[in-house]
């Protein structure tokens, strides 16, 4: 038998380059590496494409409306809001003002308030005379100046989210997340720790939680099937931020923290995917970290990402999911306007997650 | 001899109109001249940037100083009709796909609401117009560079309080109507206290940038203003505009002002 002859029967022979470390990685220079597998849909020009999850999420935003194909905005500010007011809070980062949404208990119970299945009794703080939203205590300034207007304006918002459930082809999702604060009683999911910018911290009230995997895939789990039951076709594409925490409230190093949450977080990504048809698990998170681009797609703060690392994620984005002869007519489409439902408005980068060491 | 220098937008026609009239009454001592008038009439508005990237008063502005300057011992007084626009149009009709209501919170803590749809806060809506008006403010403070005796900011001219008024004078304009495809059964004017609530907060977005300016704000007389605050004297062109007999009264308030303030 010959040498050659040992590995005939080996299992990994043949199989395409992408599986193998030195071809796909080591020799590919890294802007090149592309570690998708293609699409398991493609993005047309007719689709709708929602967004929300954390940080990361802000930028397929971006690139979504930039690219011309249609990025789903149903929450917009009132034309009496002046429009340089209206960035200011919040609009168009992502497809509703939710703000981050950094865990999927959070997702989950997003939905559920939006649809009035969950209705907490914790639904407003007060600050001094204004009124704070606890799922988005930064997305007014200063919060409200009046019960009616943040009822009026929570209204808008559930609607919105009702829209984006049901009329969204594609529903980006970006987790963040596995540190949470919830409340004692009711286990609501705030964003940011009571107190941390916002509200006041109550240790008889509040208690953290750090989600174990199959939490975050659970709730994922039902968050999806939520959105399919109302919206049989919609599409999901997941994604997991490669923004390291900003801090941890384990008793243990903030390195140690970040690696367990992300671990969960692309794990519990792994199994959704697999297990729900309608879902795809998109890379982004290797393609920052990768041994490929040895932390130069990050920032001196080995936290917030370069261009380059976003231009890379949105490269295979693109490549992998857009339709290219959609294209042309989503950017008709968009240029149209007609029906108010393609923005033409992104606002600048925003992260709640640094109030945390404010 | 004090010299009266008007530029604005739209709003000042109705000071030019009346101006023919009105020189034969200021006397000898004191001139008026409308510099700009009209949407386009001041191009980049108040100050514009010139090649070094430097702030300066409009040249339109500038140049009719100057030339009022001519003689020593003029006095120069630069009027501006700008930045009233909004509050004589913002909320005037009810968009049917977008209603709005304004809430406001007094310092009892109660809460009141005008309008009805979608509720925003009054104190979101005053910092959008005061942002609408930051560059509006710059050249106010801009104009200064002139040396002008005085710089007045004209307050945004009250309101019309009739609804059938409005709708009645808008008809007027069918053919305009049309080509914007809006049929006059689909206009449908805002309560009047929604109306009076949005121009109250331009007209003290307005009042503040001419305090932070440090130029004069000149307020429509009291015989000018009806007891609840709207127009008060029948003077509407159209739904937003005034008549040149509102607008001989402004010039005669200015006159007033100016003789006041000269002492």
């Amino acid at each position: 038998m010959t040498k050659q002859d040992k590995h005939a029967t080996c299992p990994y022979r043949g199989l395409p380059e992408t599986s193998y470390w030195r071809n796909s990685v080591a020799e590919t220079r890294m802007a090149k590496v592309q570690p998708v597998q293609g699409g398991s849909f493609t993005i047309g020009g007719e689709d709708l494409i929602s967004t929300a999850g954390s940080c990361f999420a802000q930028h397929i935003a971006q690139h979504l409306l930039r690219s011309g194909f249609g990025y789903f905005v149903p929450e917009e500010p009132h034309w009496m809001v002046n429009p340089h007011i209206a960035q200011e809070m919040g609009y168009g980062v992502f497809s509703a003002r939710y703000a981050n949404i950094y865990t999927t208990r959070q997702l989950l119970q997003t939905f559920q308030r939006a649809y009035g299945e969950f209705e907490p009794k914790e639904r407003v703080w007060k600050d001094g005379d204004r009124y704070i939203d606890p799922f988005r205590p930064f997305i007014q300034p200063d919060g409200f100046a009046t019960q009616a207007a943040f009822d009026s304006d929570q209204e808008h918002h559930f609607a919105s989210i009702r829209r984006i459930v049901e009329e969204s082809s594609v529903f980006v999702f970006t987790l963040g997340l596995t540190e949470a604060w919830v409340s004692k009683d009711e286990g609501i999911v705030f964003p940011v720790c009571p107190g941390c910018g916002a509200g006041t911290f109550d240790e008889d009230r509040y208690e953290f939680k750090n989600f174990r995997m199959e939490e975050v895939r659970d709730d994922l789990l039902a968050a999806l099937k939520f959105m399919r039951a109302r919206n049989p076709d919609i599409k999901v594409l997941l994604t997991v931020s490669p923004v390291p925490l900003i801090a941890t409230a384990e008793p243990r190093h903030v390195l140690t923290s970040t690696i367990y949450s992300k671990s969960v977080l692309r794990v519990a990504a792994e199994e959704v995917s697999q297990a729900l048809e309608m879902c795809d698990y998109f890379p982004s998170y290797e393609i920052i970290t990768g041994q490929h681009a040895g932390n130069a797609y990050y920032e001196d703060d080995f936290r917030s990402v370069k261009p380059e690392g976003v231009a890379h994620v949105m490269r295979c984005f693109s490549e992998n999911y857009f339709d290219k002869a959609g294209k042309r007519k989503a950017g008709r489409r968009a240029a149209g306007k007609a029906d108010g439902r393609v923005s033409a408005k992104v606002n600048d980068l925003l992260c709640e997650e640094e109030k945390l060491v404010e | 001899m004090d010299k009266v220098l008007i530029f604005g937008t739209s709003h000042t026609n109705c000071l030019a109109r009346a101006l023919p009239d009105f020189k034969k009454e200021a006397g000898d001592d004191i001139s008026f001249e409308v510099v700009a008038r009209g949407p386009m009439g001041l191009p980049g508005g108040l100050c514009v940037t010139n090649h070094a990237g430097e702030k300066i008063p409009n040249p339109l502005i500038d140049y009719a100083t100057q030339a009022a300057n001519m003689r020593r011992g003029n006095r120069i007084w630069l009027i501006s009709v700008l930045a009233m626009n909004n509050a004589n149009t913002t909320g005037m009709f009810r968009d049917s796909a977008a209603p709005f209501a304004v809430a406001s919170r007094a310092e009892d803590g109660t809460e009141t609401v005008v309008g009805s749809g979608r509720v925003i806060d009054e104190d979101l809506i005053k910092r959008g117009h005061l942002a609408r008006l930051e560059s509006h403010k710059e050249g106010l403070k801009t104009l200064k560079s002139l040396k002008p005796h005085r710089v007045v900011q004209l307050a945004p001219y009250p309101i019309m309080r009739d609804p059938d008024e409005i709708v009645e004078l808008l008809s007027q304009f069918p053919e305009r109507l049309a080509a914007r495809g809006v049929t006059a059964d689909e206009i449908q004017v805002n309560p009047v206290e929604l109306r009076k609530k949005i121009w109250d907060m331009e007209f003290e977005a307005c009042k503040i940038v001419a305090e932070e300016a440090e130029v004069d704000f000149l307020v429509s007389d009291n015989h000018m203003i009806g007891e609840d605050g709207m127009r008060g004297i029948d003077s509407s062109l159209d739904p937003a505009h005034c008549t040149p007999e509102w607008g001989l009264e402004i010039l005669r308030q200015l006159k007033g002002h100016i003789e006041q303030a000269a002492g």
